[in-house]
């Protein structure tokens, strides 16, 4: 009844989220995020809505006139480039807000992270050509020994999010992905009972393992903030999520946060 | 049963294939008309033009449609001086974008449709006196009545499946350009494979209950048309 009320309500006026904000944000965010988001929700009453796809793709879409006031990518290389493309007029303004950590997985009938590349049949990451977790998963790829061999193996999906997807469809027995799609047992706990369940059978399938920051170029996590009109509370809800109280919450999602 | 969410996607879905169909049948009916009066080179290439759709990936159009609808372009400085906002990344580039691709959808049953109707019987109206407004509301309207309709159920069903061409041009925005098949896109990557399910489901007994009922309308038309013809 309350859908449909909500249909009828569409239908005399146009069906926008007026009340929300909107922010664009970096497809190994989309499990923690909504955390983020329900925690300032509650806090300050100020809805935000996200969303996710790979930072390529929402940098493109920004340039298109997407409109998206922040934007919180998973590589500077995007916030830059929209920084330069901005006007003295706009007050664009870009930051970093952590450095993000590849995560390898793979089935637990491989002993080892090694064995597994070695002997598994598929390897997923996210498309490198426009996901920076993908680039950086390539990058660690391109390094081993037997890079021939794994690069017959690697399967492509659109973000780092969908690699998640391809591992728990058993689509891949290897995956490489962002820290944060794998996040601590203290915030998992906070997430929908779905994406929990989800988690818990991938870990009871298989191990994750941080991959050294050595093997890959640095993942910098960057924000751009373009003030617009139609969006005030961005601005107070970007120096809510770089405040120390959050710190913990970063860490939890496995970046390694800095000083902003 | 389905979140706040999820209704709104519902019912932007719904109301894209209302508005591009609708908006499809009023614009295409008279270029159907013109096409399936004759056969010439140019009408072919008109043809052509109309079908590349079908045979194009959407990502084809959906990169011409996002650089022409981008804000600096020339196509958005132009709506700019008729104080129209650019149209990407809104409802109305939605709506444009599916038009442009529904097109084959609804050009080809209404040809179809309207060169059935005989040449021979519109000059004999016309020697009875008929004007034009008659020959349409008379005879073309009725006669027509089937294509236009199997031409509205196309675009619709179609404008539901849709999901490349709408991703690239509206940017899955919620509740201003996020369709339910780019929400299921979004369950399925958030890993919430319940809700998925669900809306996939609903999705598909919907669309199934339009073509069921296309055929058996279809159907009728056949009988109701076999019977007139046994009746003389």
């Amino acid at each position: 009844m309350r859908g449909l009320k909500l249909i009828f309500a569409c239908v005399l006026v146009s069906c926008h989220v007026s009340a929300s904000q909107l922010i664009a944000a970096a497809s190994d965010l989309r499990l923690v995020l909504p955390v983020l988001l329900q925690q300032y929700l509650a806090e300050t009453g100020v809805s935000i809505e996200p969303v996710f796809a790979s930072s390529g793709k929402l940098s493109q879409q920004i340039q298109h006139g997407a409109p998206f006031s922040l934007f919180l990518a998973a590589d500077s290389l995007y916030t830059n480039n929209l920084l330069q493309q901005c006007s003295p007029k706009q007050h664009c303004q870009t930051g970093f807000y952590g450095q993000g950590q590849l995560v390898i997985w793979y089935h637990h009938r491989f002993q080892t992270a090694e064995q597994a590349l070695k002997h598994s049949q598929h390897i997923a990451i996210a498309d490198p050509n426009h996901a920076p977790y993908g680039k950086a998963a390539l990058a660690y790829l391109q390094q081993h020994a037997l890079w021939p061999e794994l690069e017959a193996k690697i399967r492509r999906s659109d973000n780092a999010a969908l690699v998640l997807h391809m591992l728990s469809t058993g689509q891949a027995e290897v995956g490489l992905i962002g820290h944060a799609l794998m996040p601590e047992a203290r915030l998992q706990q906070l997430l929908p009972q779905s994406q929990q369940q989800q988690l818990q059978l991938l870990q009871k399938l298989g191990r994750t393992e941080v991959v050294p920051a050595q093997f890959y170029p640095p993942i910098r996590h960057s924000w751009f903030y373009r003030p617009e009109t139609k969006q005030p509370e961005i601005k107070d809800f970007l120096q809510w999520i770089l405040a120390p109280q959050q710190q913990q919450f970063w860490t939890d999602a496995g970046f390694k946060v800095e000083h902003h | 049963m389905l979140y706040p969410a999820e209704w709104q996607a519902l019912w932007l879905t719904i109301k894209l294939a209302l508005f591009s169909s609708l908006l499809l049948l009023l614009l295409t009916a008279p270029l159907a008309w013109w096409l399936s009066r004759g056969q010439s080179a140019g009408r072919n290439a008109i043809n052509a033009l109309l079908t590349l759709p079908l045979v194009l990936p959407p990502t084809v159009l959906g990169f011409y449609l996002v650089l022409l609808l981008s804000p600096d372009s020339w196509f958005s400085q132009l709506l700019r001086l008729m104080g129209i906002e650019a149209l990407a990344f809104r409802f109305e580039g939605l709506v444009l974008a599916s038009m442009l691709y529904s097109l084959p959808f609804v050009v080809q049953p209404l040809q179809q449709g309207f060169g059935q109707i005989a040449q021979d019987l519109l000059n004999q109206s016309k020697a009875f006196g008929a004007n034009n407004w008659q020959l349409v509301t008379q005879l073309i309207w009725p006669l027509s009545r089937p294509a236009l309709f199997s031409a509205f159920i196309l675009s619709f069903a179609h404008t539901l499946g849709e999901f490349g061409i709408v991703l690239m041009i509206g940017g899955n925005i919620p509740g201003q350009t996020q369709l339910l098949s780019m929400l299921i896109y979004d369950q399925v990557e958030s890993l919430n494979y319940a809700r998925a399910h669900l809306l996939s489901g609903l999705l598909l007994l919907f669309s199934f209950s339009v073509l069921f009922w296309l055929y058996q309308q279809q159907r009728g038309q056949q009988q109701q048309g076999q019977q007139q013809r046994s009746q003389k």
